[in-house]
């Protein structure tokens, strides 16, 4: 698939938004449990933070869109399709963060802001899996349709936002001691869940082969013409045409700007809050980790290899053995003639 | 449920692209807004075409074969892009089983595309809409057309009659007995979109000719070479050449 960044800014961005809103209901909540909840000012800051967050992302997927002020009937297939209930999602969930920073800015007691907030995250993990099912649920691009999709989305989501939230509470001089306990075993179960995405699409077995395709049971078929015109929309979509190496950096990219320094950055604060000591190092983590993700997403595009592609001589082939005949449940297919 | 569809028999497709000029001339000009070009007299155009001829080289080198695919959307009988559709701008007709667009509700998001299998979407980069084969639905119930030209363009384009338009859930139309009798076969069935045009596969076709048909058939077409060359020499001598 070709990276499209109003796309990739949209899920990195609402994402690490989300992310940022969970964590500091997390620390809200368990503070509140032990008897202190965080400021109010604190609060209300990271909503604000979480907010623009989410707007930038809302802003770029304006750009994805054709006919944006159509976006209100987005809302009606939401029996049938995640895009749609993304849709209906969205606005609740900003609006019911809104609210939690609004309840806690004008003074409402602790238990009111926790209970909007607590359906404000009910709001936030849906809309977490919405937008990982969009990609998760297309059966035509199996690198995608998977559970590691909104896994991963979801856990790099709550990295992030995560590691924004311990630059909120070091610079608004809260004890970020427990959002750092929290973040980093965020960051390396995203690390983790990435890392088997990684290694699954590597070794994975794709069932659509271009005989099949166009019903010739020979597996030597070639396109030679794919009619009409040079390249249309089903090319330039479908066909990522980027060189290995861009690729290849992008991974190093990811791994190290969005797992590796996050991680470090993390780890180096986790000494002077240990010691009582405020940190600073979380705000040049979560740039890093906002850089990092945008090129696990752009990868996450790049890798995804649609069955369609078959039509028009950009498929990527098979990479892993057929399951069913390692199981022997299969016939092996006749040499070519 | 009716399911209109086309049969397209890969035996007597030529390879013309007929049936693609016709479908573009017809639904550029027709009632839901031109198909945009872009650079069309140019080295690399790009457009958006319902139809397109495919060129395919099967086999390996001596024993090859060229088989022409001409692919336009499939009228999926569970058609994956309607489910997706956020606005319900992608619908399938109950009534004839045509998926179509509403222009008007499109949004522009694409989704749809990536949820065809057999990548027949295209998108609209001028009016920001997805378009795709409509099976020509502002012909087919023309009544001001005479009942013969009520079918797609490229039904009525194609010069070697290689497709069949019909509804494929009548066991008694006429698509349903070409794709008895040529058992049609559909694209990717793994899919899962259950698409109801089909295909007719291509046959070996073996004709014996011995020696007595070679010199009828010469003998006839000597006759008619020299039938038209006679004509001509007339209508040259009545010009007075």
């Amino acid at each position: 698939m070709a990276p499209e960044f109003s796309i990739i800014f949209l899920t990195v961005f609402a994402g690490a938004g989300q992310g940022l809103f969970l964590c500091i209901f997390a620390v809200d909540l368990l503070g509140a449990i032990r008897g202190a909840p965080l400021a109010p000012e604190t609060v209300a800051l990271a909503m604000v933070m979480a907010l623009a967050l989410m707007t930038v992302g809302l802003a770029a997927s304006v750009f994805h869109l054709s006919h944006p002020l159509r976006g209100v009937k987005a809302a009606r297939r939401y029996k049938s399709s995640w895009l749609s209930r993304e849709a209906l999602a969205l606005p609740p969930a900003m609006g019911l963060i809104a609210l939690y920073g609004a309840a806690a800015w004008l003074g409402y007691s602790v238990d009111a802001r926790l209970a909007i907030g607590a359906a404000a995250a009910a709001a936030a993990l849906y809309l977490y899996l919405a937008t990982g099912m969009i990609y998760a649920s297309v059966p035509y691009i199996k690198e995608w349709n998977t559970a590691y999709t909104p896994l991963s989305f979801t856990l790099i989501g709550l990295a992030v936002g995560g590691t924004g939230a311990v630059a909120v509470l070091e610079i608004s001089g809260e004890a970020a001691l427990t959002a750092v306990r929290g973040v980093i075993p965020l960051m390396l179960a995203a690390a983790l869940v990435k890392w088997w995405h990684w290694r699954r699409n590597a070794r994975l077995f794709t069932p659509f082969t271009p005989h099949a395709a166009i019903g010739v049971m020979r597996p030597d078929a070639r396109l030679m013409d794919m009619g009409t015109t040079y390249q249309h929309y089903n090319t330039t979509e479908y066909d990522a045409r980027v060189p290995a190496a861009a690729v290849d950096t992008a991974r190093y990219v990811a791994v190290i700007a969005l797992f590796i320094l996050p991680l470090a950055l993390l780890l180096l604060d986790y000494m002077p809050l240990l010691r009582g000591e405020g940190g600073w190092l979380a705000a040049p983590a979560l740039l890093l980790a906002l850089t990092g993700a945008v090129a696990e997403r752009w990868l996450f595009f790049v890798e995804g290899n649609h069955a369609q592609n078959l039509y028009y001589g950009s498929y990527r082939g098979r990479k892993g053995p057929n399951p069913l005949l390692e199981s022997g449940k299969a016939h092996a297919p006749l040499p070519p003639r | 449920m009716p399911q209109l569809a086309l049969i397209i028999d890969l035996n007597k497709c030529v390879g013309c692209h007929a049936c693609a000029v016709n479908c573009k001339s017809w639904n550029t000009s027709g009632k839901f807004g031109p198909l945009p070009e872009k650079t069309p007299y140019g080295k690399e155009p790009t457009g958006v075409w319902f139809n397109r001829v495919q060129t395919w080289e099967v086999g390996t080198y001596p024993d090859v074969d060229v088989l022409y695919l001409p692919k336009s959307c499939m009228h999926c009988a569970e058609a994956p892009c309607v489910a997706v559709c956020p606005t319900g701008a992608s619908y399938k007709r109950a009534e004839d089983g045509v998926v179509l667009v509403n222009y008007d509700d499109c949004i522009g998001c694409k989704y749809c595309s990536w949820a065809c299998p057999y990548g027949c979407r295209e998108f609209d980069e001028a009016d920001g809409v997805m378009k795709k084969c409509t099976l020509c639905v502002d012909r087919i119930y023309d009544t001001r057309l005479p009942e013969e030209e009520r079918k797609p363009a490229c039904v009525l384009a194609c010069p070697t009659q290689a497709r069949v338009f019909g509804d494929v859930q009548d066991t008694d139309s006429a698509a349903s007995h070409a794709i008895a009798e040529g058992q049609g076969f559909r694209l990717m069935p793994e899919s899962g979109a259950n698409p109801s045009n089909r295909y007719l596969p291509r046959r070996k076709v073996k004709v014996t000719v011995d020696q007595e048909m070679i010199t009828v058939r010469r003998a006839a077409a000597v006759k008619s070479v020299r039938k038209s060359v006679d004509i001509e020499e007339a209508v040259i001598e009545d010009f007075g050449f």
